[in-house]
């Protein structure tokens, strides 16, 4: 059984490593490459005599067609491996999730943080990141705003994130690879000698609690270079 | 497109790894009455923010040697560059907060740049 663990474990951070290198590559490369092309059309567009409709026509459509690619690239980079957590922080790049749960079904939420996440440790952020992520793309648009709360306290010996919102309709049971990752995260949450909580309440709504106790030094890191 | 009063002749320094972004920029820039140079690396743009002496420097957030956040704190700890606004650049996350007290920038923008909104940052900051 030890031996299994120990397996689940390096294939778990093997396959961390592949995710981290395929989307710092997409970022670098494809992330840039669209944006760039996309202001130069803009450039273009700025530039181009008012009496030529057409053509102002189609290059506003090039623009739109880049800017809905490079949406959808963030996105699976952010599936990929969070890099904006590393980059700018837990909080923004929860922001960042708000945004895109905004735009997917019109829900507002505001976080409650209480306690600095600013210098918190990049494995513990990358995973309360996760964890939200996760729950996330468990829900549907709600009835009510008010039955969506997301909160994060951190005190001197540990972190705590609460969730609650509403559950899918479709009760079917989630794809293998999900159950993968849900199973993941309760390893690694063990591992830091945490506690994981991911239940339905029999009324429509998932709670998820995470608790990570803080390392007794080196609480505060960089952010990662890239 | 002739140059506004509020950019003809500020010194604008272009950080980008990525040669096209960097490259485009500069002509933008350039055909906006800036005069503006280009480093494509972090320890490059400290160079030749010293010998440039920059009043803008437009900041990619990811580059190969130094993170932006470590450049611009950096550049603001130059004592000849102390008075350097900074705008940073990134091609992650959609809206992030950026406290200027700690991050070391004026103002934050989120690629694909729009120009408009460059040009009126590059007029404000």
């Amino acid at each position: 059984m030890e031996q299994l663990t120990d397996l689940l474990h390096r294939l778990d951070n093997l396959r961390d490593d592949e995710r981290r290198q395929l989307s710092l590559e997409l970022h670098d490369t494809l992330v840039s490459t669209l944006s760039a092309t996309k202001l130069e059309c803009d450039w273009l567009l700025r530039a181009a005599p008012s009496g030529e409709a057409e053509s102002q026509k189609r290059l506003s459509r090039v623009s739109s067609s880049l800017a809905e690619a490079i949406q959808f690239i963030r996105q699976v980079i952010d599936k990929l491996w969070p890099s904006a957590v590393a980059h700018l922080g837990l909080v923004a790049a929860l922001q960042g999730q708000l945004a895109d749960l905004r735009m997917r079904l019109g829900v507002e939420v505001q976080p409650d943080v209480q306690g600095d996440m600013e210098t918190l440790p990049e494995l513990h952020a990358m995973m309360l990141f996760r964890a939200v992520q996760e729950t996330l793309n468990l829900s549907t648009k709600p009835a009510s705003t008010q039955r969506i709360k997301l909160t994060l306290r951190r005190n001197s010996k540990g972190i705590e994130l609460q969730l609650a919102m509403p559950r899918s309709a479709k009760r079917s049971d989630p794809p293998l690879s999900r159950q993968l990752d849900g199973a993941l995260m309760r390893e690694r949450v063990l591992r830091l000698r945490g506690e994981y909580l991911l239940a339905d309440d029999g009324e429509g709504t998932v709670h998820l609690r995470l608790y990570l106790p803080l390392p007794l030094r080196g609480r505060g890191i960089a952010r990662a270079t890239s | 497109m002739q140059p506004t009063a509020s950019s003809a002749q500020r010194r604008v320094l272009i950080v980008d790894d990525h040669l096209a972004s960097a490259d485009l920029l500069l002509e933008i820039l350039s055909m906006e009455g800036y005069v503006a140079r280009v480093a494509h690396c972090g320890r490059d743009a400290v160079a030749i923010a010293r010998d440039f002496k920059p009043q803008i420097a437009v900041l990619d957030v990811g580059l190969p040697d130094l993170d932006g956040f470590a450049l611009a704190r950096l550049l603001k700890a130059d004592p000849q560059l102390r008075e350097i606004r900074l705008v940073g650049l990134s091609g992650y996350a959609q809206s992030p907060t950026v406290d200027p007290s700690t991050s070391g920038f004026d103002h934050y923008l989120v690629k694909p740049v729009d120009v408009e909104e460059l040009l009126s940052v590059l007029q404000r900051v």
